[in-house]
């Protein structure tokens, strides 16, 4: 075999490791990204070990209850084209006794073919290597350390690169070449979660913890190299298993995909059939405010609109301000989603406190590191462990006693932007730019509000090292109240109100932006601000008990959401982003009216504003990836959780910094825990792909997603599904079925 | 989806037991400080041949403040769990093996003979196997749920030899024999051996590491409470423990290399969970090390402050603290290395000082590691960017804190009534050591704590895997080749084997008794050996069969007649445990599964599953199970000849392993058990609740069934 054809079978077989972010800012990814450039289904014939839909007697559980036989029918036509009727009957009945198989183990590697218990398992000497290399993260100048060096002390190398090593790795096993990509495929499924994380080191080489040579190659290395080892060992002869069962495989990924589209059908009729078509006439509102386009957002936005006369929006939780935050003593944080280039730099201060609050943090520095000593820790021990019973007992009897309190960084919430200044980490024009992209994207150029609040997005729970999980995403997997306060303070700037009014925007000068949090795990809407503002806060007080009330019934065992988000027991402090399942591009007045479950991603958008549709290009490439990515991850963590989702929370055993494994050594977990889709046997996340709702001339769209390449392969493969109201018709549209 | 939908079944019954727990709290709070003599209760269990077996407990202060520990432990895990485990299908079963493993712990720390202590021992470990194989679907977990009990069986057995050499020499085992009694040096060490197994204690560390597999509450409980019990059974037997210096030296080195190890290899972790067991280790290895010093009260106290910190450190252990930069380390410089070790000497010399006023003994190894501990502290302090005014604050907190250390442990000292100090380490020694410390902490303070060495990693299961387990399984691989393909052969061996011996018992009685049991102890050593290597289940069972037969004969060629009543107790009990296995294997065939994910899925230990591993468990030699009484009786038979115990030990012990090497490859593996969830005909789960039903009876009883077969065997 040659070079190149050995690269490109790597290249291959390369392609679903998807990149993972270690925990502190995790990143939510769709983990086939690289392969959206073909269709769902011929990506779900190519990888026939891993699954893209649920089990069988789920969906037919729904039958024919919430999927009718018309569904069925109309998904049939979707996968398999037209049928004729009697036919189509034919593979509803078929569709209807069809069961999963049982799950067969796989033979396909050469170390599956061998008795077991003759040998150790490759994946654990692989999983033990990669843990060893990364216990050296920590003591090794950086640089200085390559994973295939470590590996190479115990098998020595007989190539120079590790493509012919592979190469003759593969020979000597004596593996076909048909088989190459499978294999190789096969092995990365093995250590998938080693696999990612080494792929985001190789695509992050200046990260400042991480200098440290790894290629994905070297895993196959220490496979096959072990492979070899066991050849010699037991001399057995590599029988080359039926690679698939090619229309049995086909024929069930059909099935699945069917059920899948019959399943995702009947919730598209429904929301769309909530979706209100005239505008009313709105007067200025007592107060505007500004969303995270989260799923969260949506029943804050909801509840406080039910209380009087509130207009909000929805955008990006960054929105539009996309920068690093350093802080003195802290690792810096990104402040926008990972495929933004955060724009500047904002230094917070160090915390200046009176000596009697730094007791404190001082005492429990002096504690940290006499426990992480070598000689000091026993007797440290005698001298503390006692006064712990209280914390012990008060933290597991008493949750709700531990108060949360939100941490603003110093010097952010002072922050006057002074442009005149050198210092000042963000320039004029930068500044006007941004601002003016958050006000026309969300469209509210015209009658401002008294007050305007901008609100980020946090979550506050215990004991979670998938914390990250549930902050915004858009803001890297932080919390947006920075985001908030930065955007605040530029549109409350003179200089930049009067560069809007240049561009046409004009804010009335009584108008004050203000931030605010929507604290997710305890549904409370705080504003940072001195004002007195009763009737805004005495109104958001009321939405926070009725948001409370529905976001209860929601959650497995009714509890006090506050102790709950305090509990170091509690595996669910929030459901997060679980059941979402579409996204609506356009004004508020179409789901004003409806009730959309905590499911939608609301972008505001007003398409009569965008005549050239650089708004809505900007939102598709975007905040419609970003969901996409989000909505799939909860996707695969729930269809396929061996490979995608990150098991159980209850064994987690965090690597401070990385990422978590399960017990003592296992692979390297990515995805999201089995608590954040599932509850017993019940799904906490209902998995369907993204549904796309955008309130724009349909020439528009098309436009758009056809110069972008990737946006119309999203679309055209059935990553997620698009539906586009033309709301220039001027006539009432037909909700009923689509499609 | 709808809310109202979340089932969440059993929470009623948890509530009752936390209840439970928190009703028995009360009460022991309530009793603690009462002032009166210790509570006594005797259960008399068998006496047959001269050996009287008696259950008895004692309330004593040191008892008291461990069902403390354990009951406000227990308490706290149990509520943990409740919401920890809320999506686990098996929370229930989970929650009542935490509750069995904590009264066990409580009927160890209430013993007051060593019989009693040893039941309470063995299931502490059973129940600690069966909570660590909590997700049993999980051959990671059935790993170290294995490992951890082959550790703890090596101590078992030690453990038992030392309670047969009691009954041997004294003719009973309380506690109060053991401290008047001279020559029991070999007892002692044996109880240490036992100690160091359940604590952890250098080489025996290994299992200690690798119970991350089960949910962190059954970690928190066994780090907080149950690792404890080998510091309290030395306290327990503190009394006649002094008087033996060189185990007093010997005690307080292994504890000493243990805390050093210990902490050193947690230093070089990258993950929590690994990084708190080690941490473990080595705060277990400076209990014991306290123990060896003299000081058994502030070893109690030890426990006990370790105990709340590590529960807390573990049911934390989700929270990620990453957000801080990675420090780097900057060595410290000269003022502040002079000055904390100044005062931290200073306070050292005034803590000690009290002490001696209150008439409390802090021998100088202990004095040492409190000045380095609070050298390491107050540089710590001097090196933060903060007030010196909060500097000051934090010194004076810390001196305080030694203060109410010394006062407590004063108070402790009173309570307990523990020997106070004893012949240890030769002061001479202890102070060189100090000194030792003193520099090793100066020097590290130069160092930076992450530089290692190739050493820096815990090798010592790769050691033993090289030169015990490796040559170990190669032997039963050889015997599998030579003999499984001829298990015909192996029967008519027995046969023989049984014949020759029944020849030399008639021909020369005191001869053949001994050659016997050889015999016999060598086939079954090749027995146990080849039973790790077998692939079938069905002829694990024929191996298991010829085992039994084995034992059954070793009491039957027995010159002593009450054995041979033992022989046939044996022989009955061991049909039925057959009968079981051979139920729950042969009858599979016929039927389809049912839907095996679903077991997988939700952790549920199908009827199947559950009567193989009862019927496999029952043959270790659990207390309350009928093999116990036969292990039990054979080895008092045994403990006059040194070579004969050693061999029967080993057998044992191997055994014990070769059971859980079959649970773990036939049982929990799902690949070999396809058919776990087929149903059971009802006639087949009457037969086994009446075959585990008879052997606990027997078991618990068995003074019925010897009386039946006594004019039998006669």
């Amino acid at each position: 075999m040659t070079n190149t054809a050995m690269n490109n079978t790597l290249e291959d077989a390369q392609r679903w490791v998807a990149q993972y972010w270690p925990l502190p800012s995790f990143i939510t990814i769709n983990p086939l990204w690289e392969d959206i450039a073909q269709p769902f289904l011929e990506v779900m014939k190519t990888y026939d070990t891993l699954s893209f839909g649920l089990r069988y007697d789920f969906y037919q559980a729904q039958y024919p209850e919430h999927i009718t036989e018309d569904d069925l029918h109309a998904a049939i036509e979707q996968v398999l084209g037209k049928q004729s009727p009697k036919n189509q009957q034919a593979i509803v009945t078929e569709l209807l006794a069809v069961q999963d198989t049982t799950e067969t183990r796989s033979t396909l590697l050469y170390s599956e073919q061998c008795p077991e218990h003759d040998f150790t398992p490759p994946t654990r000497q692989i999983q033990e290597t990669c843990y060893a290399f990364l216990r050296d993260f920590f003591s090794q100048p950086a640089g200085e350390h390559s994973l295939l060096a470590q590996w190479q002390l115990q098998f020595p190398a007989s190539h120079s690169t590790p493509e012919r090593h592979i190469t003759a790795a593969l020979g000597q096993l004596n593996i076909p070449a048909s088989h190459h990509i499978a294999y190789l495929r096969q092995v990365y499924r093995q250590v998938y979660g080693w696999a990612s994380f080494i792929k985001w080191l190789v695509h992050h080489p200046k990260h400042p913890w991480f200098q440290h040579q790894a290629c994905l190659e070297t895993l196959l290395v220490m496979w096959l190299d072990q492979e070899v080892a066991l050849q010699a060992h037991t001399g057995h002869v590599y029988e080359a298993p039926v690679l698939l069962d090619g229309t049995q495989h086909e024929r069930d990924c059909q099935y699945r995909l069917i059920w899948q589209i019959a399943y995702e059908r009947p919730y598209h009729a429904h929301l769309l059939n909530q979706l209100a078509t005239t505008a009313p006439q709105r007067k200025t509102p007592d107060a505007q405010l500004v969303f995270c386009i989260d799923v969260r957002s949506e029943a804050m936005r909801r509840h406080i609109e039910a209380q009087g006369n509130y207009e909000t929006f929805g955008i990006a939780g960054f929105f539009g301000f996309a920068f690093q935050m350093d802080h003195p003593e802290e690792a810096s944080q990104l402040q926008c989603p990972a495929i933004v280039d955060p724009g500047f730099t904002f230094h917070c201060q160090a915390e200046q406190r009176a000596w009697l609050m730094q007791l404190f943090p001082v005492w429990q520095a002096c504690l940290k590191e006499a426990k992480n000593a070598l000689l000091s820790p026993f007797f440290l021990f005698e001298l503390v462990g006692l006064w712990l019973l209280p914390t012990l007992l008060s933290k597991t009897l008493l949750p709700g006693a531990h108060k949360h309190h939100t941490h603003v960084p110093k010097g952010l919430d002072t922050w006057q932007p002074d442009f005149d200044d050198p210092q000042t980490p963000i320039d004029f024009d930068d500044a006007l730019e941004a601002a003016h992209g958050l006000l026309a994207t969300i469209g509210l150029t015209q009658r401002f509000a008294e007050t305007v609040v901008i609100v980020g997005h946090q979550s506050h729970s215990r004991n979670n090292a998938f914390a990250a999980s549930l902050d915004c995403g858009a803001c890297g997997g932080n919390g947006g109240i920075p985001n908030a306060m930065i955007a605040c303070a530029v549109l409350n700037h003179p200089g930049i109100r009067q560069g809007l009014g240049e561009r046409g925007i004009t804010i009335p000068e009584a108008t004050h932006f203000l931030a605010g949090c929507h604290h997710t795990s305890t549904c409370e809407l705080e504003l940072f601000t001195t004002r007195k503002l009763t009737p805004l806060r005495k109104d958001l007080a009321q939405a926070t008990k009725h948001l409370t009330q529905e976001q209860q019934d929601r959650l497995p065992m009714k509890r006090n959401l506050v102790s709950r988000a305090q509990d170091w027991a509690e595996l669910i402090p929030e459901l997060g982003l679980a059941n979402n399942a579409a996204m609506v591009i356009g004004p508020r007045s179409l789901t004003e009216k409806a009730h959309l479950e905590q499911r939608v991603f609301l972008q505001s958008y007003e398409a009569d504003l965008d005549p050239d549709g650089s708004v809505l290009e900007g939102i598709l490439c975007a905040p419609m990836v970003v969901a996409h990515w989000i909505n799939s991850q909860y996707y695969f963590s729930t269809v396929c959780p061996e490979v995608f989702g990150a098991g159980n929370k209850a064994i987690h055993n965090v690597i401070p910094g990385i990422g978590v494994m399960e017990g003592n050594l296992s692979d390297l977990k990515v995805g999201l825990p089995e608590q954040s889709v599932r509850f017993r046997d019940q799904q906490l996340h209902e998995p369907r792909r993204l549904f796309v709702v955008i309130a724009a001339p349909e020439a528009r769209v098309n436009a758009i997603f056809a110069k972008h390449a990737h946006l119309s392969q999203l679309r055209e493969g059935g990553w997620l599904t698009v539906h586009i109201l033309n709301s220039q018709l001027g006539h009432q549209p037909q909700f009923i079925r689509i499609r | 989806m709808h809310p109202a939908h979340y089932k969440i079944s059993h929470s009623g019954l948890i509530h009752f037991f936390k209840l439970i727990v928190a009703g028995l709290l009360l009460v022991l709070l309530v009793t603690a400080f009462q002032q009166h003599a210790a509570l006594n209760w005797h259960l008399p269990l068998l006496n047959f041949d001269g050996l009287a077996l008696t259950v008895q407990f004692q309330l004593n202060p040191l008892a008291m403040i461990m069902l403390l520990l354990v009951t406000v432990i227990t308490l706290v895990i149990v509520q943990y769990s409740q919401r920890y485990l809320l999506s686990d299908v098996t929370r229930l079963r989970f929650i009542i093996q935490l509750l069995l493993v904590s009264a066990s712990v409580g009927v160890f720390v209430l013993s007051n003979n060593l019989f009693t202590a040893f039941i309470g021992w063995q299931w502490i470990g059973l129940n600690l196997y069966l909570l660590l194989n909590h997700y049993h679907y999980d051959l990671q977990a059935n790993r170290a749920a294995k490992k951890k009990f082959v550790i703890n069986r090596i101590g078992d057995l030690c453990f038992l030899i030392a309670v047969i050499l009691m009954y041997q020499r004294f003719g009973d085992s309380t506690f109060t024999t053991l401290f008047h009694a001279h020559h029991v040096a070999d007892i002692v060490t044996l109880l240490f051996i036992a100690v160091m197994t359940k604590s952890a204690q250098l080489p025996f560390h290994i299992w200690l590491p690798d119970t991350m597999e089960t949910p962190t509450p059954v970690s928190a409980l066994m780090h907080a409470g149950v690792i404890n019990s080998g510091g309290f059974l030395l306290a327990r037997i503190s009394p006649a423990l002094i008087s033996i210096q060189w185990l007093m030296i010997v005690i307080t080195l292994i504890g000493l290399a243990t805390a050093i190890c210990g902490t050193y290899w947690m230093q070089h972790q990258p993950d929590t969970k690994k990084k708190l067991a080690y941490s473990t280790m080595g705060q277990m290895g400076f209990m014991v090390m306290q123990c060896g010093l003299g000081v058994f009260s502030a070893a109690i106290f030890h426990l006990i402050a370790h105990g709340f910190f590590k529960a807390t450190l573990f049911l934390n252990a989700g929270e990620t603290i990453a957000t801080h930069k990675p420090a780097k380390h900057q060595p410290a410089g000269f003022t502040p290395l002079l000055t904390s070790t100044l005062l931290a000497a200073m306070i050292t010399v005034l803590l000690d000082r009290l002490a001696h006023a209150i008439h409390v003994v802090i021998p100088p190894l202990l004095l040492g590691f409190m000045l380095v501990t609070m050298m390491q502290l107050f540089l710590a302090n001097l090196r933060q960017h903060s007030a010196w005014l909060t500097k000051l604050l934090i010194i004076i907190g810390m001196a305080l804190l030694g203060v109410v250390y010394v006062l407590i442990l004063a108070a402790l000292n009173h309570y307990l009534d523990l020997p106070d100090i004893a012949k240890s380490l030769p002061l001479i020694l202890q102070w060189g050591l100090v000194v030792v410390l003193i520099a090793v902490t100066l020097w590290l303070s130069h160092r930076d704590p992450n530089t290692r060495t190739k050493h820096s990693h815990d090798h010592t299961e790769a050691v033993y895997r090289r030169w015990l387990l490796f040559p170990l399984r190669q032997i039963g691989e050889w015997g599998v080749q030579c003999l499984s393909p001829l298990t015909w052969v192996l029967l008519v061996t027995l046969g023989l084997v049984t014949l020759f011996g029944l020849v030399l018992f008639a021909l020369f009685p005191h001869m053949g008794i001994v050659i016997s049991a050889w015999v016999f102890l060598g086939l079954l050593l090749i027995g146990t050996l080849v039973l790790n290597r077998l692939k079938t289940l069905q002829h694990i069972f024929l191996w298991l069969a010829m085992i039994s037969l084995c034992f059954a004969m070793l009491g039957l060629f027995n010159a002593q007649p009450a054995l041979h009543r033992i022989g046939f107790f044996h022989v009955i009990n061991m049909i039925w445990l057959m009968l079981l296995l051979a139920l729950i294997t042969l009858s599979r065939r016929q039927q389809t599964p049912t839907n095996n994910q679903r077991y997988l899925r939700f952790n549920k230990l199908p009827w199947r599953v559950f009567y193989l591993s009862m019927g496999l468990l029952l043959m270790i030699g659990i207390p309350g199970s009928a093999s116990f009484v036969t292990e039990f009786y054979l080895f008092h038979a045994f403990a006059n000849s040194a070579g004969t115990l050693l061999l029967y030990g080993v057998v044992m012990f191997l055994l014990s392993i070769s059971i859980m090497h079959i649970l773990q490859v036939f049982v929990f593996d799902h690949d070999h058990i396809s058919a776990r969830g087929i149903p059971l005909p009802w006639w087949s789960h009457a037969c086994c609740w009446l075959a585990i039903g008879i052997n606990i009876a027997n078991g618990m009883w068995p003074h019925t069934l010897l009386s039946l077969l006594g004019p039998w065997s006669a």
